[in-house]
C-alpha cells in the first residue's frame, strides 16, 4: 500500500500540477512505486500517493497529491493548491504547449496556493531526446526568472526522478520549521483545514 | 485432418462436461435467446421493454453478447441514427478541442491490449470532434471524463451510433456534461449521503474529518467512478456488463452502484489504517459487475424516499448539497 507503518519526524504535503499528458502521473508513480507502465485511463480529479523518505536525518513522510490536467477538472484540483507545502510543476519537453503553459500555471500558484508555497520547474520526457522542442537552456532561464530549481527528468528511464522530489522536499522541510503556522499544518493532516489538507486518509 | 481431431476433441470435452456445468452452458444459451426474443418479438413493445430491463438487471447480458449494442441504444433511446448528418459533421474536420482530445484518446484503456486492437484513436478523435461541432462548440460534451466512456461505446458499437448514443446520454444527464461537472459533484455527495443511511459505521469510518465533511471521500473516490461511469475500473469487460444495467434502470444507478461498491468491500475497509486508499482510482479491487449490480439493487430499498429523489433528479437537475449532507446525523 502506498503509507507506511514506521513513525515520521514530519509530513510534507506536495502537489503536482502541469498540462495534461505531461507525465506527471508516471512521475509519481516511478518514484512512490519505481515503475514505469501504462495506465487503464488518464487521471481524472485528483489521486494521491504517499512516500516516507530519510531526508537529513529526518523521517518524512512524503503525501504527494496528483492532479488531472485536463481543463474540466481545474475546479476540483484548484481547491487542493491551498496546504500544500511544496509544488512541482511539470512540462513535457517534447510539447512547446505546454511549456507556454508554465506562466500561466505559475500564475494559477500565486492565485490560489499558500504565499510561501515552494516550487519546482520540470522538464519530463527527456528520454526521447529526438522529438525535443525545448531546449535545456530555455527550460532553465524560465526557473531562473521565477526563482525556482529546474530538472530535466525521465519517468521512463528514471532519470533525476528521485532527485527532483527530495529537492522540492528539502526546500519546503527547511522553511516550515521557522514558520509554526506551516509546521502545524504540515503535520496536521489528519485533523484537517483547509479544503485541500483535508484529512483522514494519511494517519 | 486437424478440423476431425478438432472436432472429436470437442465431442469429448461436451462429454466430459459435468451436468451442472451443461446446465449453466445451456441456461445462458436461452437468456441469450430470451434477449433476442424481446428485442424482436411479436409481444406489444412496451412490455418487452419493462421485461428487458427487468431480464438485464437479473441476469444480465453475456460477456460477448452480440445484442448489447442494441440493447444499450434501445435503453437511452437512440431512435434513427443519420449517417449523413454524422459524416458531414466529421467533414468539418478538427475543433478547437482536437489537440486535447487525441492527448487524451491516445492514453485511453492503454493497459488493455484488446480493447486497444479494437477502439482505435482515430475512431474517439472523430467521434468526440463530431460532438463539439453538433453541440457549435458552445454546450461542452467535454465533461464527463471523455475518451473512456467514449471508447467504451465504441468497444460494443459503431462510431456513428456511439456518436448518437452519446448525445442520447448526454440528453439523459446533462449535469454529468456540464462544464463544471456539477452532476458529477452532487452525485458523490449522494454517494456519501447514502452511505451514512445504509451504514453509519463505515461512512464513520471513511469520513474521518470530525466536522463530518465528507469532501475528500467524494473527490477521492466517488467523483473519478461516477465522472467515468465506471470506465476507470477495470476490467473493461465488466465495465460493459455495469453498463447494461446502468442503461437498464437509468444513469442516476451509478450513485448505487458506487455505494455499493464501498459497502461491498466493507470488510476491508474497516480492517484498513487507510481506508480511503483503498478506494483510489488507481488501487480499485477488480470490478464484479453482477456482484455490484445486485448489492445496489439490494441496498435501494433502505434509501429513504426523498434521498432517493434526489439521486433521482441529480442528472438532470442542480441539486444544492445543503439538501443532500442534511441527511446525514451529526456525527
Amino acid at each position: 500500500m502506498t503509507s507506511s507503518s514506521r513513525p515520521f519526524d514530519l509530513q510534507i504535503k506536495l502537489l503536482m500540477i502541469g498540462d495534461s499528458a505531461v507525465g506527471k502521473t508516471s512521475l509519481l508513480l516511478r518514484y512512490a512505486n519505481d515503475t514505469f507502465s501504462s495506465t487503464f485511463i488518464t487521471t481524472i480529479g485528483i489521486d494521491f500517493k504517499i512516500k516516507t523518505i530519510d531526508l537529513d536525518g529526518k523521517r518524512v513522510k512524503l503525501q504527494i497529491w496528483d492532479t488531472a490536467g485536463q481543463e474540466q477538472f481545474r475546479t476540483i484540483t484548484r481547491s487542493y493548491f491551498r496546504g500544500a507545502q511544496g509544488i512541482v510543476l511539470v512540462y513535457d519537453i517534447t510539447d512547446r504547449g505546454t511549456f507556454n503553459s508554465v506562466r500561466s500555471w505559475m500564475a494559477q500558484i500565486n492565485d490560489h496556493a499558500d504565499a510561501q508555497v515552494n516550487r519546482v520547474l520540470i522538464g519530463n520526457k527527456a528520454d526521447f531526446e529526438t522529438a525535443r522542442q525545448v531546449s535545456t537552456e530555455e527550460g532553465q532561464r524560465l526557473a531562473d526568472e521565477y526563482g525556482v530549481k529546474f530538472f530535466e527528468t525521465s519517468a521512463k528511464n528514471d532519470v533525476n526522478v528521485t532527485e527532483c522530489f527530495t529537492t522540492i522536499a528539502r526546500e519546503a522541510k527547511a522553511r516550515i520549521p521557522t514558520d509554526p503556522n506551516n509546521n502545524r499544518q504540515g503535520q496536521r493532516l489528519n485533523s484537517g483545514r483547509a479544503s485541500g489538507s483535508k484529512p483522514g486518509c494519511c494517519k | 485432418m486437424a478440423t476431425v481431431c478438432e472436432t472429436t476433441r470437442q465431442v469429448v470435452l461436451v462429454r466430459l462436461e459435468s451436468p451442472k456445468r451443461r446446465r449453466r452452458r445451456r441456461r445462458k444459451k436461452r437468456d441469450e435467446w430470451e434477449i433476442r426474443s424481446l428485442l424482436s418479438g411479436a409481444s406489444p413493445a412496451a412490455w418487452r421493454l419493462s421485461r428487458l430491463r427487468k431480464t438485464i438487471c437479473e441476469k444480465g447480458l453475456k460477456p460477448e453478447s452480440k445484442q448489447r449494442h442494441l440493447v444499450w441504444k434501445l435503453m437511452l433511446g437512440v431512435g434513427r441514427v443519420d449517417a449523413a448528418h454524422y459524416a458531414g459533421l466529421v467533414s468539418r474536420g478538427a475543433t478547437s478541442a482536437d489537440a486535447a482530445i487525441r492527448n487524451d484518446a491516445r492514453r485511453t484503456f492503454r493497459s488493455d491490449g484488446r480493447a486497444r486492437r479494437r477502439v482505435r484513436d482515430e475512431q474517439i478523435a472523430r467521434v468526440l470532434n463530431a460532438l463539439r461541432h453538433h453541440s457549435d462548440e458552445t454546450t461542452e460534451i467535454s465533461g464527463a471524463n471523455r475518451c473512456p466512456v467514449c471508447a467504451t461505446f465504441l468497444f460494443v458499437m459503431s462510431e456513428l451510433e456511439t456518436f448518437y448514443s452519446l448525445l442520447a446520454l448526454r440528453r439523459r444527464c446533462p449535469t454529468y456534461f456540464a462544464t463544471d461537472l456539477h452532476g458529477v459533484c452532487a452525485g458523490a455527495q449522494l454517494v456519501a449521503s447514502c452511505l451514512a443511511v445504509v451504514d453509519k459505521q463505515l461512512f464513520d469510518r471513511l469520513i474521518i474529518n470530525p466536522n463530518g465533511d465528507s469532501k475528500l471521500f467524494e473527490d477521492l473516490c466517488a467523483f473519478p467512478l461516477l465522472a467515468s461511469f465506471f470506465s476507470c475500473a477495470p476490467p473493461l469487460k465488466e465495465v460493459l456488463a455495469l453498463w447494461d444495467v446502468l442503461f437498464a434502470v437509468g444513469p442516476h444507478f451509478a450513485v448505487f452502484a458506487c455505494l455499493a461498491l464501498c459497502v461491498s468491500q466493507r470488510d476491508r475497509l474497516l480492517a484498513a489504517r487507510n481506508p480511503l486508499t483503498l478506494l483510489q482510482q488507481r488501487n480499485l479491487p477488480p470490478l464484479d459487475a453482477r456482484a455490484l449490480a445486485h448489492k445496489a439493487l439490494d441496498l435501494v430499498p433502505a434509501i429513504p424516499d426523498p434521498l432517493y429523489a434526489l439521486v433521482l433528479q441529480h442528472p438532470t437537475t442542480r441539486v444544492h448539497r445543503r439538501e443532500i449532507t442534511h441527511w446525514r446525523a451529526p456525527p
